[in-house]
């Protein structure tokens, strides 16, 4: 069996070859030249010459940069907090008030097909929903009686809102699962002895569910948050940033700056920023769902 | 807790009641929007105007086939088709091997890949498009679908192989063992055992690679530059750009690209939805 053993590893290597030289060629060595580029100058689509930090103090020096940022950040805390919450609610209401199986099934069917979607399709959908002349939108408004044509991608101020607005329609019902899913594992034995003493369901949910699907909140919420850094197809379908860069999220003035500016350096640079801010935001995010975990003790 | 108050709700009914009005505004606001594109995409264009809520007139399919001769949507199933095929082909077989020697082997940097390759979860298309952008020129596949294939493929596996390690590390020894009194090898346990016990979470990766792929827009958009060759969000986005105020067409262009997928979704809803959060609760 010990001969066997070098063979064994040396096996482990092979096996775990095809995959690595795909991730190294196509996800790793980019994200290190990514990070190199953001110390150089490019002249002709190519790196010209090292000029050590100079790009990061023109992105410092940036009025739009930090308006990128200081958007990114409040649509991935809206991405943290709000189909986080929705989805915690939605599956209360699906899980556990319904008693008929079919609405059951069926409601959580159709809150989860949005799922399916790209998020270009959601955007374009949108696109049309908030169309001023045949929306849905504005229709809706004129059954309210409110005649005036609402454009709502239009103003500076509630444009980010606007725009988050397809997105929890359409991924709320991924929160709304996985919190089901946990709602479903809390002991069935506990609940009927709650019943016994006289608990009703709001009790019920209040002093024994939810302490008892912390772990899985955090969970979705950490999910959430990662994807919110992620974010780009939704804005720049909607928006492309606009009006003026009031929803110019980090993403997308970087794939502007690259793709129209052709400003490859100073797009990287851009991206190391946002990569450093995940880590960062990680970090904290993590420190404090630890301790809430632990208060819970679940 | 053992008094038999009922709580400032005022008892079950109340409970029952409001959560069930609650639930069902959030169905509608939920489904409607899709059944208004389903219906606006039989109405002509005048209609759409004069009653952008209302019913149409007939059920008129011919600009169905206009929208789909203009977006070119043969082409852009086809791709969309390749693009997630390869991927998912490439995710199962190299992330499959990787999980195997990660879960059942011990070596060194065993425990060093797995952390890195939980980490490599949060980056971002964004991150890396640039030098790929030039590793796909450096290597001749900008313009074609293996640029996107490799990848989404990349992008997909940190995961993926993640997955497939937790499920394949939770096989009992026991089986490994005696496979080793047959003589059986590492790979013949790998392909005659592993494999055929894992079919729950090789569906699942698959649903999880073909639908994110199927959705992928950031590749596409900067490496698919060539018009026969583009996915179906990239032919649907340039197809709204181009025909923005032909809103009959653009509803039906929008119901063509959705209603494959929706299909899907709903002959095998469990599993996709099992595919989807499965990543995530393992996390």
């Amino acid at each position: 069996m010990l001969n066997n053993k070098k063979g064994k590893q040396i096996k482990a290597y092979i096996y775990l070859l095809p995959a690595a030289i795909l991730l190294i060629i196509f996800l790793y060595y980019p994200v290190v030249e990514s990070i190199g580029y953001s110390f150089f100058n490019f002249k002709n689509f190519k790196p010209f010459e090292f000029v050590g930090l100079d790009n990061y103090r023109s992105a410092f020096a940036d009025g739009l940069f930090w308006n990128s940022i200081y958007l990114t950040f409040k649509w991935v805390i809206m991405n943290t907090i709000f189909p986080t919450f929705i989805g915690l609610m939605l599956s209360i209401l699906v899980d556990y008030l319904s008693k008929i199986q079919w609405f059951t099934s069926m409601s959580r069917t159709i809150l989860f097909m949005p799922m399916m979607m790209s998020m270009v399709a959601v955007g374009l959908l949108w696109t049309l929903i908030y169309n001023p002349n045949l929306g849905l939108l504005n229709g809706l408004l004129g059954v309210f009686g409110l005649d005036e044509k609402f454009i709502a991608l239009g103003s500076t101020k509630t444009a980010i809102y606007m725009s988050f607005i397809p997105l929890i329609w359409q991924s709320s019902g991924f929160s709304m699962v996985v919190c089901s899913a946990a709602l479903q594992s809390v002991s069935k034995e506990m609940l009927e002895a709650s019943l016994i003493d006289g608990c009703n369901k709001f009790n019920q949910l209040k002093r024994i569910m939810l302490p008892n699907i912390v772990g899985a909140i955090v969970m979705v919420s950490t999910v959430n948050m990662i994807s919110g850094f992620k974010a780009f197809d939704l804005l720049y379908v909607l928006t492309k940033g606009g009006p003026g860069a009031a929803t110019e999220i980090t993403a997308v003035y970087a794939y502007k700056q690259a793709f129209l500016a052709f400003k490859f350096d100073y797009a990287s640079t851009m991206m190391t920023c946002l990569l450093i801010c995940v880590i960062v935001f990680l970090l904290i995010f993590n420190f404090f769902s630890n301790k809430v975990e632990k208060k819970f003790g679940s | 807790m053992f008094n038999r108050k009922h709580g400032v709700l005022g008892g079950d009914k109340l409970f029952n009641f409001v959560g069930t009005i609650i639930l069902s505004i959030c169905l509608l606001f939920s489904f409607y929007p899709l059944i208004w594109m389903l219906l606006n995409s039989f109405k002509t264009n005048d209609e759409i105007f004069l009653s952008p809520m209302g019913l149409p007139s007939s059920f008129d399919l011919s600009v169905y086939a206009v929208a789909w001769e203009r977006a070119n949507f043969s082409s852009a199933f086809l791709s969309s088709i390749i693009n997630s095929a390869a991927s998912v082909a490439l995710v199962l077989i190299t992330g499959t091997l990787a999980a195997f020697a990660l879960a059942r082997i011990k070596f060194r940097g065993n425990a060093l890949i797995v952390k890195l390759l939980t980490i490599s979860i949060i980056i971002s298309g964004q991150l890396i498009l640039i030098p790929l952008f030039y590793t796909m020129q450096r290597l001749h596949l900008y313009n074609s679908l293996w640029a996107t294939i490799f990848a989404n493929t990349a992008m997909s596996l940190p995961l993926c192989i993640y997955l497939l390690y937790s499920f394949f590390r939770e096989i009992p020894f026991e089986i490994e063992e005696s496979t080793w009194i047959d003589g059986c090898g590492t790979f013949k346990f790998y392909y005659k055992f592993v494999l055929p016990l894992s079919k729950p979470i090789l569906s699942t990766v698959i649903i999880f690679v073909s639908l994110w792929t199927w959705n992928e827009y950031l590749f596409a958009l900067t490496f698919l530059k060539v018009e026969s060759i583009r996915t179906i969000p990239l032919q649907l986005q340039s197809f709204f750009s181009r025909y923005s105020v032909e809103y009959d067409k653009l509803f039906a262009a929008l119901s063509i690209s959705l209603l494959p997928i929706l299909t899907v979704y709903i002959i095998l809803q469990k599993a996709f939805i099992k595919g989807l959060t499965a990543g995530a609760v393992k996390m």
